[in-house]
This record gives structure tokens, C-alpha cells and sequence, in this order.
């Protein structure tokens, strides 16, 4: 049987993983823009971290943006 | 009982043989495991901070298990949608950014206050999109493929975690139904009848499954898009008929040739049996390569189905054979029945074929 991993974060572990990341600064002093709609994220909107052409970015959680990260992540795939 | 069991009960006595079986039970069910290991780590996370940890464990093996437990359900009617186990992999502290970039997977945020139980809504929808039909997905438009990621996941949550369907629909699925002219509106209308008629899983996705095997790794061709719409078509005009009227049941293309004999005229089938099903066959349906039969009749004649079949056997082989449930047209009414419907392959079709 085909296993398909999800890679996720809990709450619990977001700072460290957000600090890991190098990007835990630019969201608590709001300089992190949505990778779609470019309002920026904050740590209520915060939906995914998406590794992009070598840049660590970020998307909200308005269905339009996770409507266009899931059409970005099948784009990638093909 | 079952033999194994009685076996049991006698040789190890009552308590040690249930045990035993609820344990094979389990172990032949992880997903259930997932599932009340869940309820378990729910409890103890309220707790507090006694518990630390316990609500992490929570979301992972509550939306795990029930993904799974969707993915296995769909064996009855879509076996190869089954085959996917999913597996929520924690990103800790220990995370890098050169690690994270190099991995280049995207890292979904679960949240420890979701009081909209939004966690489970975007897991089902991330995992559907890029889980089910996978190859196929990539060569169908951007409407169809989301159509379908919509009407699964709507699916999934209705069987899996009802109380989350509302902010489904509120957030994702109505405002692109809602849209004029939207296609994708007008996709997701086709699907439910085509599901109500019984041939969304069993058909519609069986094909795309084989389209996505015959055209994996190749360009992106807008044939296929095409291909893809006028089955829907097809399968939609097949769905809403009225029982008796006369339909289109072939569809030969380049990528997708299939066709659906349905074995149903009473007095068709008291006077003549099998003869007429199996001789449409070998004069129209074969000489015409179509690839996948669909053999489909009420239950009650499902031994007739089944002989048709066996005289099929060369070319064709059996894939499988499934029963469901369908509201058929009868006039002007909708009855629900009990159908039965068997799937034959054309032996020797090839994965890879030259471009049409």
C-alpha cells in the first residue's frame, strides 16, 4: 500500500519551527505577506510554509488562498 | 459463526478468543486504532498540562485515521482509490531552512485552538488534492481537477466528520457553485447525478484512473480535456435516462474507450437471455477496441450478468464486480434500486500506447 506523507505543524511546535525557519520575526512584526493574496500573516491566518525557488514562504487561510496553494502544489507536481 | 472463530472459542476459551480476535480485528484495521487512540488523547489533553502533548496527538491520529478509514472505504467502488495509506509527519524544532528547502514540501499549520475544527477541513482537503487520482490530475484542466478535489473531499466530510460539512460548503465549495457560468459549478452539478445513478466511482473515476495510467509522463494534451468533459456528458446523459429510452452507451475516443451494456428489458431478457448482450458485444463493441465493458443490470439478474461475462472471457477478463445502490428514472419517478454491475478489462491493453 502507497503511504503519502503529510508534513505538518502543531501549535505547540510553531515558534521553534518558525524560528528554525528564519521566519518568526518577519510574522510577529507583520512583515509576512500571503504568497497569493499578499495581505499579510499573522499567527491566527497562518495556513502553510512553502518552500518556493529557494525562498521560505508563507500563505493565509482565506479559501481563495487555499484554493490556489493546493493548484500551485499540483502544478509543481506536473 | 465462522469456522476460525468456533476454532478459537473451543481450544482457548471464550475470553482469550475474544480477545484474540478483537486484537486480528485491530491489527486488520489500523484506522480504527487511529481513530479511538484519538478519543483517548482528546480526553487526556484535557488535562491540561498534565498531559503535554496529548492534544499533538490528538489532531494527528484523529485526522490520520479518518482519512484512512475514507481511503479504505472507497475499495468497495473505487479499489484503486484505496491503495493510499497518508501519514501526518510532525515538522519539529530541529527543522532548517536549508533542510525545509531542500525536502521542498509544503508544511500544513494545525491549530490547538480550532474551535471550526478548520484543522480536519484543510487536512481532508490537501490530502484529497494531492492523494486521489493523482496522474490523472495533471493532465485534466484546472476546473475539472478542482470540481473533483471539491466533490471528494464534500463526500469524505459527509462520511467522515459531518459536523465540519457546513464551513466545507459555506467556505469552499458555494461561492465557486454560486458563481455564473461557473464551470466548475456546472461540473459538480454533473458529478451528483452521475453518483446518484451509481457511476461516479465505478465509472467516471475508473476511467480517469486508466487515462492517468495510458497518459502518465507524457505532454500535457488538450485532448485529454476534451475527453474528459464529453464523458461527463456521457455519463450524465446515461445517469438522468429514463429506464427503457434509448442512450448512447458507447464512448470511443483516443484516450478513454469504454462502453456500458446495460442488461435490463424484462422481456428481452425472459425471451432471449443472454444471446443478444453477448452477440452486441462481439459485433459492435469489440471490432471496435473498446477496452473497458461495463456490465450493468438490476441484482436480481445478476446470475444472467455473470453468464454474460463468463462468455465474454476472451477477450475481455473481470476486473471486479460491485454492488450499489442507484435512483433510476422510471417515468417521472426516482427509485432507488439495488444494481449490480461488473467491470471487463480488454486483455493485453497496453499501459503505454503510441499517441493518437
Amino acid at each position: 500500500m502507497e503511504k503519502k506523507s503529510l508534513k505538518a505543524v502543531h501549535d505547540d511546535d510553531l515558534e521553534a519551527v518558525l524560528k528554525g525557519l528564519g521566519i518568526y520575526g518577519e510574522l510577529i512584526h507583520g512583515r509576512l505577506g500571503c504568497a497569493f493574496c499578499k495581505e499579510t500573516v499573522t499567527w491566527d491566518n497562518l495556513h502553510s510554509i512553502l518552500p518556493d525557488s529557494g525562498a521560505i514562504k508563507c500563505s493565509c487561510s482565506r479559501p481563495e488562498c487555499v484554493k490556489l496553494l493546493l493548484a500551485w502544489m499540483d502544478k509543481r507536481r506536473s | 459463526m465462522s469456522q476460525p472463530i468456533a476454532y478459537l472459542l473451543t481450544t482457548l476459551g471464550g475470553g482469550s478468543a475474544v480477545f484474540i480476535v478483537v486484537v486480528a480485528l485491530l491489527l486488520y484495521n489500523p484506522e480504527k486504532i487511529e481513530k479511538w487512540s484519538a478519543l483517548l488523547w482528546r480526553l487526556l489533553s484535557a488535562f491540561g498540562t498534565l498531559f503535554k502533548g496529548a492534544h499533538k496527538q490528538y489532531v494527528r491520529l484523529d485526522l490520520q485515521g479518518r482519512l484512512n478509514e475514507f481511503a479504505k472505504g472507497l475499495a468497495k467502488d473505487a479499489p484503486f482509490l484505496a491503495g493510499t495509506r497518508v501519514q501526518i509527519e510532525w515538522t519539529d524544532e530541529d527543522v532548517t531552512r536549508k533542510g525545509f528547502l531542500e525536502e521542498g514540501k509544503v508544511i500544513l499549520r494545525l491549530k490547538r485552538n480550532d474551535t471550526e475544527q478548520t484543522n480536519f477541513v484543510h487536512g481532508a482537503y490537501m490530502f484529497v488534492s494531492a492523494s486521489l487520482l493523482a496522474k490523472a490530475k495533471r493532465y485534466i484542466s484546472p476546473s475539472q481537477r478542482q470540481s473533483l478535489d471539491l466533490y471528494m473531499t464534500t463526500d469524505l466530510l459527509q462520511k467522515e466528520k459531518p459536523s465540519v460539512l457546513g464551513f466545507f460548503l459555506d467556505a469552499y465549495l458555494h461561492p465557486e457553485t454560486a458563481k455564473a457560468d461557473s464551470k466548475i459549478s456546472r461540473y459538480i452539478d454533473s458529478f451528483t447525478k452521475i453518483d446518484e445513478g451509481g457511476l461516479l466511482k465505478s465509472v467516471l473515476l475508473q476511467e480517469l484512473n486508466y487515462v492517468g495510467d495510458k497518459v502518465f509522463g507524457r505532454r500535457q494534451d488538450d485532448r485529454i480535456i476534451s475527453e474528459v468533459n464529453d464523458l461527463v456528458e456521457f455519463l450524465e446523459a446515461i445517469a438522468v435516462r429514463r429506464v427503457g429510452e434509448e442512450a448512447d452507451l458507447e464512448f470511443a475516443r483516443d484516450y478513454c474507450r469504454c462502453a456500458i451494456v446495460i442488461v435490463g428489458k424484462p422481456s428481452r431478457v425472459a425471451a432471449e437471455g443472454h444471446q443478444p448482450y453477448v452477440e452486441f458485444v462481439r459485433k459492435n463493441l469489440i471490432p471496435r477496441r473498446i477496452e473497458t465493458l461495463y456490465i450493468l443490470g438490476l441484482s436480481e439478474n445478476r446470475d444472467l450478468l455473470d453468464f454474460i461475462c463468463e462468455c465474454l472471457d476472451e477477450p475481455y477478463e473481470r476486473v471486479r464486480t460491485q454492488r450499489s445502490k442507484a435512483v433510476l428514472r422510471y417515468n417521472d419517478e426516482w427509485i432507488r434500486r439495488d444494481q449490480y454491475l461488473v467491470i471487463l478489462r480488454m486483455k493485453g491493453v497496453r499501459v503505454l500506447q503510441a499517441s493518437p
